[in-house]
Parts: structure tokens; sequence; C-alpha cells
């Protein structure tokens, strides 16, 4: 409960602080929708991102080796699950000697996340296994989710940004299916 | 543009409160009061022992002060109306840099009881309001008036357990030896 609290309200600073202010958090009353925050750019509404925070207090090795692993485990009710452009996940080492994230820390899409992180059904629930190496020489399939803590403020503006540009095309194009006679093609 | 001061007093609230969680092993706990009336930031007690609170109010600058060369000051003021101010051995105060390179409070932090910041930090009461300056150095070597109060961040933890302690050793309530409550026609006076 302590560390779940404590790595929010990490992420959040972080947000704040690396955006300059720019980036606005909030947390929903209920959390029915597995969402820690909705995120959003001050002053820009209708495009939100969710996001869902994750912890691990300690990072180990796997299989004998040497290199060092952020592994979080994790159980979702599958009529709970989301996978959507909006809905992200962020993955660190809340790490106890400095009392802060280490890097590199983890922002992934739900999608990307629900396809790679060893997903399992049983039953009504699906588990998922994170297994993400810390060291720098990595080539993991994490690797184009890394960021370092200073950045995340930064990496959460452009992801914001995208997803709005994203909203703004798909929305012209409902404008055009409204004109009487459109008729859409496309190339096979 | 920079982060507001709303966003400042939140991360250096919460940052507190992780230094506190982390720093005691999850020993220490923290409750926001519903309403802020009596300028508590925090309700804080170690688990499993009730009776036994800190009240903490915590401030913070996200700047430095150079009032000379080489030489770094954690500069806060504030005003607090008279009849709101506590001056009780339960209430503290925390101040602390938020260093926004760092994205982290910056040591030394500062703990203060009331009763002493409220001496020490060149109280001026005008029109029923206080208004208090404290200006600490943050620099190793100094030795100024708030050089006592310092508290490195990673330690901030221990530091409230020792408080803790020390305030329910010296608020402890005498009990009378077993069964001489229990006597018929005892009567318990207390004097004020």
């Amino acid at each position: 409960m302590q560390q779940g609290i404590i790595a929010q309200n990490e992420f959040a600073k972080l947000l704040m602080i690396g955006s300059r202010g720019k980036i606005e958090l909030a947390a929903p009353l209920t959390d029915e929708e597995r969402r820690d925050f909705e995120i959003h750019v001050h002053g820009q509404y209708g495009s939100a991102l969710a996001m869902q925070v994750k912890s691990a207090l300690e990072i180990g090795t796997i299989g004998g080796g040497h290199a060092h692993y952020l592994r979080i485990h994790f159980d979702v009710r599958a009529s709970r699950l989301v996978s959507n452009p909006q809905f992200w996940y962020f993955c660190a080492f809340l790490n106890p000697a400095i009392m802060r994230f280490a890097d590199p820390t983890f922002l992934i899409p739900s999608e990307e996340f629900h396809r790679h992180a060893n997903p399992s059904r049983n039953g009504d629930m699906w588990h998922f296994t994170l297994e993400a190496s810390m060291e720098a020489e990595s080539h993991d399939r994490w690797i184009p989710y890394r960021v370092n803590q200073r950045e995340l403020g930064k990496k959460v503006m452009v992801i914001t940004r995208d997803l709005v540009k994203a909203g703004s095309s798909s929305q012209t194009a409902s404008e055009l299916l409204e004109i009487p006679g459109m008729i859409w093609t496309r190339t096979v | 543009m920079r982060i507001s001061s709303v966003q400042q007093g939140l991360i250096v609230e919460r940052e507190f409160a992780k230094f506190l969680m982390m720093g005691s092993a999850g020993a220490i706990e923290l409750a926001a009061p519903m309403s802020d009336d009596e300028r508590r930031d925090y309700e804080i007690h170690v688990r499993g022992q009730y009776g036994v609170g800190v009240a903490c109010q915590v401030k913070s600058a996200a700047t430095l002060q150079h009032m000379s060369k080489n030489v770094r000051y954690l500069n806060i003021f504030f005003d607090v109306r008279a009849e709101r101010l506590v001056n009780s051995p339960f209430f503290w105060y925390f101040f602390a840099y938020l260093d926004l390179e760092l994205m982290g409070l910056a040591d030394p932090t500062f703990l203060v009881p009331s009763t002493d910041f409220h001496k020490l930090a060149a109280p001026i009461l005008r029109d029923g309001v206080w208004r208090f300056s404290m200006a600490a150095s943050m620099e190793p070597k100094s030795r100024d008036r708030w050089n006592r109060y310092r508290v490195k961040a990673l330690e901030l933890g221990r530091a409230l357990l020792e408080i803790n302690k020390d305030l329910k050793r010296a608020h402890a309530v005498p009990m009378p030896p077993k069964g001489v409550l229990s006597a018929p026609g005892v009567i318990f006076v207390g004097s004020r």
C-alpha cells in the first residue's frame, strides 16, 4: 500500500517538474478502470492519457545470469483489461537505498504490454509478468520504452501531443463520412 | 514556465511523506487532515502506537538565495494569524529546498519544533498577524542557528521515530500501581 502510493507520488512529481508544470494529473475517485492517473497538458482538453503505475522494491537476476532485471507481476480480471492507445503502464524500480526510482524507468503502451509481458490466462484472470533488463547494454524488447526519470515529463508531453494529433485526424475523417455521396476507397 | 506554487507545495509534502515512510521501513503512518484549520499538513504516528502523534507543517522553496559569495540560504517566510499560532511540542515544521534539477529535496532539510521556530525565526507581530522569516544556510560547514535542526532527507524517517519516542517518554501519563484504580473509595486528583 505504502509502496504503491510512494511510487504514484514519485511519478507525479517527475511529470510535474519534468514538464515545467505543464502536465496536470488527476487521480480518479474510483479505480474501477485501473487508472492511477488521468494526465493532460495544462489547457488542453479532450485528450487525456490514462496511466497505471507499477513498481518493484528490488531487482534481481534471471537464470543465474549477471544482468539485473525489473520484474513486475500482476493479475487482471479479463473483463477489466483495457488495451487502448490512451492507456499506458509506467513501471519502475523504487530503490529503497536512495528512496527514489532508479533509471531506466519504462513507459509502455497497454497494447504492447499485454502482448509481450508473458501474458497467460487462467479462467477469468489474465496474468502478466514484465521482465525488463536494467542494464545499459541490454537489447531486450523493452528498450524502446525506456525513459530516464528526468525525461519523463518531456516524453509524456510527446505522447500526449501524438494522441491529440491522432485524435484530431480521426475526427477529420469522421467529418468526411458525413458528406453526402462520399465513397471510401482504399488500396489493397 | 515552471511549476506553480500549488504543484511545489504538493510535491514537497509528498516527498516528505515518502522519506518518512521509506526511512522508517514503513513504521511511520501519515494522515492528511480533511481541513487545514489548525495548520497541519500531516498527522504523523508510528504504526500501532495510539495516543502520541506529531503534527507537521511543510514549507519549501524552489530557489536558494546567495546572501554572500558561495553561501546559499534557504529563505522562507510566512504569516500566521495570532489566534492560529500553535506552540506545542507536538507541532513541528519541516523546511526543505526543492531542487528542480535534482527533481527532489536537497540536503539538508530542517525539522524544527514549533516553539523553537517561533522564537528563532525573527518573529514580528503586526495587526494581529505574526510574520516569521527563516534564513538557513545550506552549506555543510555552516554553524548558524538552524544547524541543530538539520536532517538529511534519507534520515528523516529515523529522526521522526526518535522525536516520537522522546515525546512519548516526556508526556507519558504515570499510572498508579495495579489494583489501586479498582480499590473502593479511590479518588484521582490532578494538578493544573
